[in-house]
């Protein structure tokens, strides 16, 4: 890709094979230095007033992916193909199309196959190719490609320089921004060019030919400077997905404060057989609300209490129970600490309830122990006071949403960047430089 | 597909949002059986 001379205007000239008499229109008329007849590949030169036969061939027709002088618009400009160059390096092989514009001069329509690229030929001279990573346009460019030989397999139409099919050319390239700088090295010249990913039904569009796809349909892996797909969407969705996992905890937050609240402190004392206590009495209206009841109690050292909880409906009887279990216990190396527990109990219907609580304790299961309701054990008469006090609250969540919520909201998230991973996986496997830190 | 899951997300939120409304648990009612007590952990739990 040898860097064009600025072109001011160009006419379409009409012309003759030398070898053949083919008739080929010469597109950039006063620019192009050469031509190779696309019907018998004969060589012509036309930097002089007359065209001129340089080599003869007899090869058949070709037919190219985008036909010499087929027109299509790119970026808003009409560009016409005057020139194909098919090269192979021993690993890939590709297809470079010369894109002329009187105005805007020369672009390359690179067609590998993973896809396509649109390059622009630049005079500047970003760095000096055997540099592994520089900084151009603000971006990082890294190596990609080492320096590699390709030969010009074929060479059809017309071109700013003397090119021939056989000809060799070292290239390497490097990628950075979303942008792949590609340099050919003739001796200690150096041409760069500045490629960016096209999509393959853009170029399909712009010139009325074939949408040859590009990775994943391509099956081979994606080129450097392809736009991850998913990369976006993993960032756009993450937001997403937070935005409405806090958008349901302020739910939350503000339905926690609605209900009522009751609270009642209590002491089973093992030598008595009072184990019973109300909590309070609360309303619920207008619709099902949960019932939150929390315990705090001691137990006492290694030792467990255990409440059971009857919610009556004042207006039907109808019993709701639920029971906690308060404990301590420890060791020399460990302990379980469960002396302040929360039960849940949810969608209580409206309506008037009665909270009351009973306690047992371990006492009471001692052999010999009379009932509860009766006299207590004589084993347990020595016992001290176990001190508890419930609260109630007609309001709650159930951490069960959250986590129901958190999966469903970051699941697709998850299964997004991974596809993110793997595209950027498939890319890298492409590298000469893969295992370059960045 | 940005869309379809912005969709998705507010369905969530919505439904989360119902359900905290009315008190509903995706996992039981928290209602127990009478004297279906636990004896205590302790020692035995290691």
């Amino acid at each position: 890709m040898n860097a064009p001379a600025t072109p001011q205007a160009a006419s379409t000239k009409a012309l003759e094979c030398p070898s053949c008499g083919g008739a080929f229109d010469l597109y950039a008329a006063g620019y192009s230095t050469k031509h190779v007849c696309q019907y018998c590949g004969s060589e012509i030169d036309l930097s002089g007033d007359e065209t001129r036969l340089i080599a003869q061939h007899v090869e058949a027709a070709k037919a190219l992916h985008i036909p010499l002088g087929t027109k299509g618009v790119i970026d808003d400009t009409e560009w016409v193909c005057v020139g194909n160059i098919e090269k192979n390096d021993g690993w890939d092989q590709w297809e470079e199309f010369l894109l002329f514009n009187p105005y805007h001069g020369y672009r390359w329509l690179v067609l590998q196959a993973s896809g396509w690229s649109v390059g622009t030929p630049i005079l500047a001279q970003p760095a000096h190719p055997n540099q592994s990573a520089f900084r151009y346009a603000g971006n990082r460019m890294k190596r990609i490609y080492d320096p590699a030989e390709s030969k010009i397999e074929r060479a059809i139409g017309e071109f700013y320089w003397q090119v021939k099919k056989g000809d060799k050319v070292k290239s390497t390239s490097y990628v950075g921004g979303g942008r792949v700088l590609s340099c050919e090295m003739t001796g200690d010249e150096f041409n760069w060019t500045l490629e960016e990913f096209i999509p393959s039904a853009d170029v399909s569009k712009a010139f009325g030919v074939e949408d040859t796809g590009q990775f994943p349909k391509t099956g081979y892996y994606p080129q450097p400077h392809q736009p991850n797909p998913y990369g976006d969407g993993f960032k756009t969705s993450a937001l997403v997905a937070g935005i409405a996992f806090v958008a349901a905890i302020l739910v939350s937050i503000l339905l926690s404060f609605e209900g009522e609240e009751r609270s009642q402190a209590f002491t089973a004392n093992p030598a008595t057989s009072a184990r019973s206590f109300d909590v309070g009495t609360l309303t619920v209206t207008g619709r099902a609300r949960p019932f939150t009841i929390t315990a705090r109690g001691d137990p006492g050292d290694n030792n467990w209490m255990y409440l059971e909880y009857t919610l009556t409906n004042t207006a039907t009887d109808e019993e709701i129970i639920a029971s906690q279990p308060i404990e301590y216990y420890y060791g020399r190396d460990w302990k379980e600490d469960d002396r302040r527990g929360t039960v849940k109990i949810s969608a209580v219907p409206p309506g008037t309830y009665r909270l009351t609580a009973e306690v047992l304790l371990p006492e009471d299961e001692l052999p010999g122990a009379a009932s509860r309701q009766s006299s207590p054990s004589p084993l347990a008469i020595s016992g001290q006071g176990r001190p508890v006090t419930v609260v109630v609250r007609s309001n709650g969540t159930f951490n069960s949403h959250l986590v129901l919520l958190l999966i469903a909201l970051f699941g697709p998230v998850v299964w997004i960047g991974l596809r993110a991973a793997n595209f950027e996986s498939k890319r890298q496997s492409g590298y000469d430089g893969a295992d370059d830190d960045d | 597909m940005m869309k379809v899951f912005i969709v998705w997300c507010v369905a969530c939120v919505g439904l989360h949002a119902t359900a905290s409304w009315y008190g509903y648990s995706p996992f039981g009612d928290g209602v127990q059986a009478r004297n279906i007590y636990s004896r205590g952990g302790g020692p035995t739990h290691k």
